[in-house]
């Protein structure tokens, strides 16, 4: 492009061009917006999106382990453990900043209004996948319904309030089934309706 | 002009004794007397399976057992799971097991007032006199909160209970959970949790504009729960082509986890957390095998 675009007096092959580079960059713009939309999120929201992926990928692992459909191998559900760890607890929290809330987002604003519970989820999970990867070694055990005989005042909310040591005493699949809990109760009050 | 107000008073009367009429209509019929020996142990299970615990009791807000649900925000208005709690004046305990048979099985309060549809009764209609002994009995074991039930909130003309009359009248039918025969036990018991005590259709059914279930919609799924969420269909077919199996099912009852590795959040965390992960396994794989192996629409 010539120094002369930029003069007043330009020529009408120039002013063209101009029209041109404007429709390339706002087309380019729009492909930009439109790329940005589509992978989603940007910031805490990706990141917590991906952390959560990643945790997703070792309960679908672990799933078919606990549920005795594939071999039992403790250092598969040992490493599994670790990555839940890594993705919860205090790097959990700092992931949701007040009001990190973009689309697409799936997070309720009652996590900033209820923070301590939700802050407490996050570590009760921490807590909980500390008590699996203890509990690797105790291999799967007689898998009791949660609350049969329980009469009518059980709460199985109970145990959101899971402790390392409690898990680690329980066979693997118990306290696998008792690390989820806590995902389900956050998902409940805290993320938004699916399907 | 004398035969326009003539005619218009006639119309008045009419319609006032039309609606006198409906107001005083009974409904419900009085259940013989009940003298079974309840277990309350076996009442405890049911009434988790049914999600009586579920949806009278506040879990979120740290509420006591049975006395009282979190509010359900419907199209109609707010609807609050009353108090269950073995209180005479603010609960049931002042209620015999006869009130107590009407009110589940015909959703009949012991005055004859009848119950708004969002209580699952319609599910609950062919509970046995022994199931609801058992029933009886292990609500006789919830200790009595003295805590009034609130209004329901509910704008006019839901408001009116009378109105519930002509939706019994309409949409009231008995629940599909006899037995079939060339079915096995399984099978059978399933059907009786799912069509019945479990209610599965009472949210993954889309409703009508008066919040009756459509029957050719049965569990085909339902976009528009009570605040907001959306079920979705549980129908074999639709099941199968997103991977699940009956074995898949029956876990995620249990646990609320899912194949592809997610965790229920919502209503259906409710659920399994407060009902189905206390339910027997074989009594999960009824439930899925049922499901997976039929065709509720077409039964």
């Amino acid at each position: 492009m010539r120094t002369a675009c930029v003069r007043r007096d330009c020529p009408p092959e120039c002013t063209s061009m101009k029209i041109r580079i404007w429709i390339s960059a706002a087309a380019l713009a729009s492909i930009g917006i439109a790329a940005l939309a589509h992978s989603g999120a940007m910031g805490e929201v990706k990141e917590r999106m991906d952390g959560m992926s990643a945790m997703q990928k070792q309960i679908k692992a672990l799933a078919p382990i606990m549920r005795g459909l594939s071999d039992y191998d403790a250092d598969t559900v040992r490493a599994a453990a670790d990555i839940v760890t890594a993705h919860s607890g205090e790097a959990l929290k700092a992931l949701f900043p007040e009001g990190s809330n973009a689309p697409p987002s799936e997070a309720l604003d009652t996590i900033w209004e209820d923070w301590n519970e939700f802050a407490a989820l996050a570590d009760a999970l921490a807590a909980a996948a500390e008590g699996m990867k203890r509990a690797a070694d105790n291999g799967i055990g007689e898998s009791a319904a949660a609350g049969q005989a329980s009469g009518m005042m059980a709460s199985s909310a109970s145990s959101a309030a899971a402790d390392a040591d409690r898990l680690a005493e329980m066979p693997v699949n118990a306290s696998f089934t008792a690390m989820t809990k806590i995902c389900s109760s956050c998902h409940s009050k805290f993320r938004a309706e699916r399907f | 002009m004398r035969l326009w107000l003539g005619a218009f008073l006639g119309l008045a009367v009419l319609c006032g004794g039309t609606l006198y009429a409906l107001i005083a209509w009974p409904v419900g019929k009085e259940p013989e007397a009940i003298t079974l020996a309840g277990d309350a142990g076996r009442g405890a299970y049911i009434a988790r399976a049914s999600g009586c615990i579920a949806c009278h009791t506040d879990h979120a807000a740290g509420g006591a057992p049975l006395a009282g649900g979190a509010p359900l925000k419907t199209d109609f208005g707010l609807i609050h799971p009353p108090n269950l709690t073995t209180d005479p004046g603010f609960g049931i305990g002042g209620w015999s097991v006869e009130d107590f048979a009407k009110a589940v099985r015909q959703g009949v309060s012991p005055e004859g007032k009848p119950y708004y549809p969002a209580f699952t009764y319609p599910f609950y209609a062919s509970f046995s006199d022994q199931d609801i002994a058992d029933l009886w009995a292990a609500f006789q074991t919830v200790p009595a909160v003295r805590e009034a039930s609130p209004d329901h909130e509910l704008r006019f003309p839901f408001n009116q209970r009378w109105g519930l009359k002509l939706w019994r009248a309409a949409f009231l039918s008995r629940p599909k959970t006899d037995a079939v025969s060339g079915q096995t036990d399984s099978w059978n018991r399933g059907r009786w949790l799912v069509r019945g005590a479990a209610h599965c259709g009472a949210c993954h059914t889309a409703r009508n504009f008066a919040g009756a279930r459509i029957e050719s919609r049965i569990h085909a799924g339902n976009d528009s729960l009570p605040g907001g969420g959306r079920a979705p269909s549980i129908r074999s077919q639709d099941l199968k082509s997103r991977g699940w199996t009956a074995d898949d099912l029956a876990f995620s009852l249990q646990t609320g986890i899912t194949p592809d590795g997610d965790v229920f959040g919502g209503s259906m965390a409710e659920v399994v957390n407060f009902g189905t992960s206390f339910l027997s396994s074989a009594d999960l794989q009824a439930m899925a095998t049922y499901i997976m192996n039929s065709n509720a629409a077409d039964e």
